[in-house]
C-alpha cells in the first residue's frame, strides 16, 4: 500500500473526526443539551454507515456522498447559527449526521474493496480519526468557527482530489465495489 | 463463517461502544470534570482500536490469553478502582503520574482487545462488509441497552456479561469462562459497597471530608450525583465536583437568590435555572415569588428535594418544575414578563453550561425580564479581574444596560447582579449587605464593572473563553496555577 493512500485514508478519518465533533456543536447550539439528542446523534451515525454497508454498491455513491455532506454541513453551520431550536435546524443537523454515516460506511466499503489491507486501512483511518477528534475537541474550546473552516477545507480538498482523479480516468464512479 | 463469529463480533461491537460509554464517565467524575477530560477519555478510548489495528498479526493465542485475562481485570476494575486508585495516589502528591497512567492504561486496556477480531476474522472485503455491520450493530444493541436499562448497575452489569461472552467466544476454554464468570458475579454482587468504599476515600482526599458517608449516589444520563455527609453536613457534588457544601457554598444560594430577591420591587414571576439543593428555589418561595425551577437532570431535582429538605425547607407545591434545556425553555417565556432570573448552575466547564454564559442566551434573558427585573450569574471567580470573571462579565455587560459585581469573601466568588436598563437599587443593596456581620465585600457600580472588563474577551458562543480557562485551571500540574 503506498504512503499517497495511506494518507488519504488518515486525511478522511480526520475529517470525519472533525466532523463529528462539528456536527455534536451544531446539534448542541441548536437543540439544547437534552441527552436524547446526543444519543440520536450516535445512533444516525451507525444507521447511516449500516445502510451504505448493506446497500451502497456502486463507486458512484462515495463520490455524491462526500459532495452531500460538504454542503449539508455548509447548511447545518448557518441554519443552527441563525435558526436554534427550529424543526428546520433539528432536520438539517440530523440528516448531515446521517449522510456522514453514510460516507464513513461507504468509505470503509469501498477502501477495504478497492485495496484489500484491511488491517492497514482500519489502522490509518482509525490513527485520522483520533487526530481529528483531539484536535477539533481542543480547537472548538478556542474557535467554533475554526472547526467549522477546517471542516469545510478538508472536504473541499477530498472533493477536488477526486474529482481530479476522476478526470484523469484514474477511478471509475460508476464501478461496483 | 460461523454464528459463534458472528456472535463474538457483535458482542466486541457492543462492548467497545459501552467500554467507551464507562470510561468517559468514570475519567470525568474522578478528575476534575471539564471538556478537556471529556475530550481525553473519548480519545482514549479510541486509541485501543488502533494499538489492536497494529498487532493483529503479531498476536499469538497465548498473547491473546494474556490480553483477555488482562483486559478483563482492568475492565472489572474500572468502575470503582480507578476513583480508589487515583484518590491513593494524588494523597501522596502524585495526582499528575495516575492521570498519565489512568491515560495509558485506559488507552492500552480498555477497548483495544476487543477491535483485534475484526481484521483478524475478516479474510474478504464481503466478509469485512459483514462484520464491520455486526460490529455496528452491536454498538447499536449496546446504546439501545442504555435506555432501556435505565440504571447505571445494570449497565456494568451488562458490560460485565459481555466481556465474559467476548473471551467465550474468541477464546473458548470453557473454564475460563467459568472461572471469569464466578469471578464476574462476585464483583458485581460487592460493587455498591466497592464503590462506596472508593467514593469514601475520594471524597476524603480530593475534598477533605472528615469522616465521609455516601448517603446517595446516581449516575444519571448527564452526570455522576453523590451526596456526601461528613461531620460538619451534607454536601452535594455533581461528576465529583462540589456544587453545594455546608460552609462557603452556603452563602451561593444567599447571593445568587435571596439578596437580589430582596431589591427587585414586584414578587411576582421568578425562574431559576437549576434546581441543584432547591435552596435558591426555597430562599424566592418564601419571599412570596411564583417560582419555576428549570433543570435538565431529573435524577438531580429528586435527590435534592428529598436529601436537601432541611436546607430548601419546602414542603411540596410551592413552585413549579420544568425538566428541559434552559435555552430552549426560554424561547418560549414571553417577553417583560419575569422579574428575577437566577442561574444557578455549574461554572462552565462543559459546553452545555458554557453555552448558557455567552450574550446570545442573555439576550433571550434581557428580552424576559421586566424593565426593572434582575438577573443574576455567578462569574465562577473571586475577583472581577480574573479572566474567567472578566470574560463572563463582559459577556454580560455587551447585552445588559445595567450591570453589578458583587465580591464576596465568604462566598469566594464575584456575582453579577444584570438589569434591562433601570439602575439596580443600590441604596437597599448596601443597606442589605451592611446587615451581614464579618463580610468582606466588594461592590463595583455599572460604570466601575464596564472599566473593569473594557480591554477582556467576550465569553461567546464562537470563543468559549471561560471554559477554555477552566479546564485548563483545573490541570494544575501542567500550568502551576493550583
Amino acid at each position: 500500500m503506498t504512503w499517497r493512500l495511506k494518507f488519504l485514508f488518515l486525511v478522511t478519518g480526520l475529517w470525519l473526526g472533525f466532523s463529528q465533533v462539528g456536527l455534536t456543536f451544531q446539534l448542541l447550539y441548536s437543540q439544547g443539551a437534552s441527552v436524547i439528542f446526543y444519543f440520536a446523534l450516535v445512533v444516525l451515525w451507525l444507521l447511516g454507515s449500516i445502510i451504505a454497508l448493506s446497500f451502497f454498491n456502486s463507486k458512484t455513491y462515495g463520490y455524491l456522498l462526500k459532495i452531500l455532506s460538504w454542503l449539508l454541513f455548509l447548511v447545518t453551520t448557518n441554519v443552527c447559527i441563525n435558526q436554534p431550536f427550529t424543526n428546520l435546524s433539528l432536520v438539517c443537523v440530523l440528516s448531515a449526521v446521517i449522510v456522514f454515516g453514510m460516507f464513513a460506511g461507504w468509505f470503509f466499503k469501498d477502501s477495504v474493496a478497492s485495496y484489500k489491507n484491511i488491517k492497514t486501512f482500519l489502522l490509518y483511518e482509525n490513527n485520522g480519526f483520533i487526530m481529528g477528534y483531539a484536535i477539533s475537541g481542543l480547537m472548538l474550546l478556542y474557535s467554533v468557527k475554526a472547526v467549522n473552516r477546517v471542516v469545510l477545507m478538508i472536504g473541499l480538498l477530498l472533493i477536488i482530489v477526486e474529482t481530479i482523479q476522476l478526470v484523469r480516468g484514474k477511478r471509475q464512479p460508476e464501478e461496483a465495489i | 463463517m460461523n454464528k459463534k463469529e458472528n456472535a463474538l463480533i457483535i458482542c466486541c461491537g457492543a462492548v467497545l461502544m459501552l467500554s467507551q460509554y464507562i470510561l468517559v464517565r468514570e475519567v470525568g467524575s474522578t478528575f476534575f470534570s471539564t471538556e478537556i477530560i471529556t475530550i481525553m477519555s473519548v480519545v482514549m478510548s479510541l486509541i485501543g482500536p488502533s494499538i489492536a489495528y497494529f498487532f493483529v498479526d503479531k498476536v499469538s493465542e497465548r498473547v491473546l490469553l494474556i490480553w483477555s485475562i488482562v483486559t478483563f481485570i482492568v475492565l472489572s476494575l474500572l468502575p470503582f478502582g480507578l476513583r480508589y486508585s487515583v484518590a491513593l495516589m494524588r494523597s501522596i502528591d502524585l495526582e499528575l503520574p495516575a492521570m498519565v497512567i489512568t491515560f495509558l492504561v485506559g488507552s492500552l486496556l480498555c477497548s483495544s482487545f476487543f477491535a483485534v477480531f475484526l481484521p483478524k476474522i475478516a479474510g474478504t472485503s464481503s466478509d469485512f462488509n459483514r462484520l464491520y455491520r455486526l460490529e455496528l450493530l452491536g454498538a447499536l444493541l449496546a446504546l439501545g441497552s442504555i435506555f432501556v436499562l435505565g440504571s447505571w448497575m445494570a449497565t456494568v452489569i451488562s458490560f460485565w456479561v459481555l466481556i465474559v461472552l467476548v473471551i467465550h467466544f474468541s477464546i473458548e476454554k470453557p473454564r475460563l469462562t467459568i472461572l471469569l464468570s464466578l469471578v464476574m458475579v462476585a464483583t458485581a454482587a460487592s460493587y455498591p459497597s466497592l464503590d462506596k468504599l472508593s467514593a469514601c476515600q475520594f471524597y476524603k482526599v480530593f475534598w477533605d471530608k472528615k469522616n465521609p458517608r455516601i448517603l446517595k449516589t446516581e449516575y444519571s444520563a448527564y452526570q455522576r450525583i453523590d451526596v456526601v455527609e461528613d461531620d460538619k453536613g451534607k454536601a452535594l457534588f455533581l461528576d465529583g465536583v462540589p456544587y453545594y457544601e455546608y460552609g462557603d457554598l452556603h452563602w451561593f444560594n444567599y447571593y445568587i437568590a435571596e439578596l437580589p430577591g430582596k431589591l427587585v420591587p414586584e414578587k411576582k414571576n421568578a425562574v431559576i435555572v437549576g434546581s441543584g439543593t432547591l435552596a435558591s428555589t426555597g430562599y424566592l418561595v418564601r419571599q412570596g415569588f411564583d417560582v419555576t425551577t428549570v433543570e435538565i437532570d431529573q435524577s438531580v431535582y429528586k435527590i435534592g428535594k428529598q436529601y436537601f429538605s432541611d436546607l430548601n425547607k419546602l414542603k411540596g407545591d410551592e413552585y413549579k418544575l420544568v425538566i428541559g434545556d434552559a435555552r430552549r425553555y426560554f424561547r418560549k417565556v414571553p417577553s417583560n414578563s419575569l422579574d428575577i432570573i437566577v442561574l444557578d448552575i455549574p461554572a462552565p466547564y462543559h459546553l452545555q453550561t458554557a453555552l448558557l454564559y455567552v450574550p446570545s442566551f442573555f439576550s433571550e434573558l434581557k428580552r424576559c425580564l421586566k424593565p426593572n427585573g434582575i438577573l443574576t450569574v455567578n462569574t465562577c471567580s473571586f475577583e472581577l479581574t480574573d479572566p474567567i470573571s472578566a470574560s463572563i462579565a463582559k459577556s454580560a455587560s455587551s447585552v445588559f444596560g445595567e450591570v453589578l459585581a458583587l465580591q464576596s469573601d465568604k462566598l469566594g466568588l464575584t456575582v453579577l447582579y444584570c438589569s434591562k436598563n433601570d439602575p439596580i437599587p443600590t441604596r437597599k443593596l448596601k443597606q442589605e449587605l451592611a446587615k451581614l456581620k464579618g463580610e468582606k465585600l466588594k461592590l463595583y457600580d455599572n460604570q466601575a464593572t464596564r472599566f473593569v472588563v473594557s480591554d477582556t474577551r467576550s465569553h461567546t458562543r464562537d470563543n468559549l473563553c471561560a471554559l477554555l480557562l477552566l479546564a485548563r485551571y483545573e490541570l494544575p500540574e501542567f500550568t502551576g496555577s493550583k
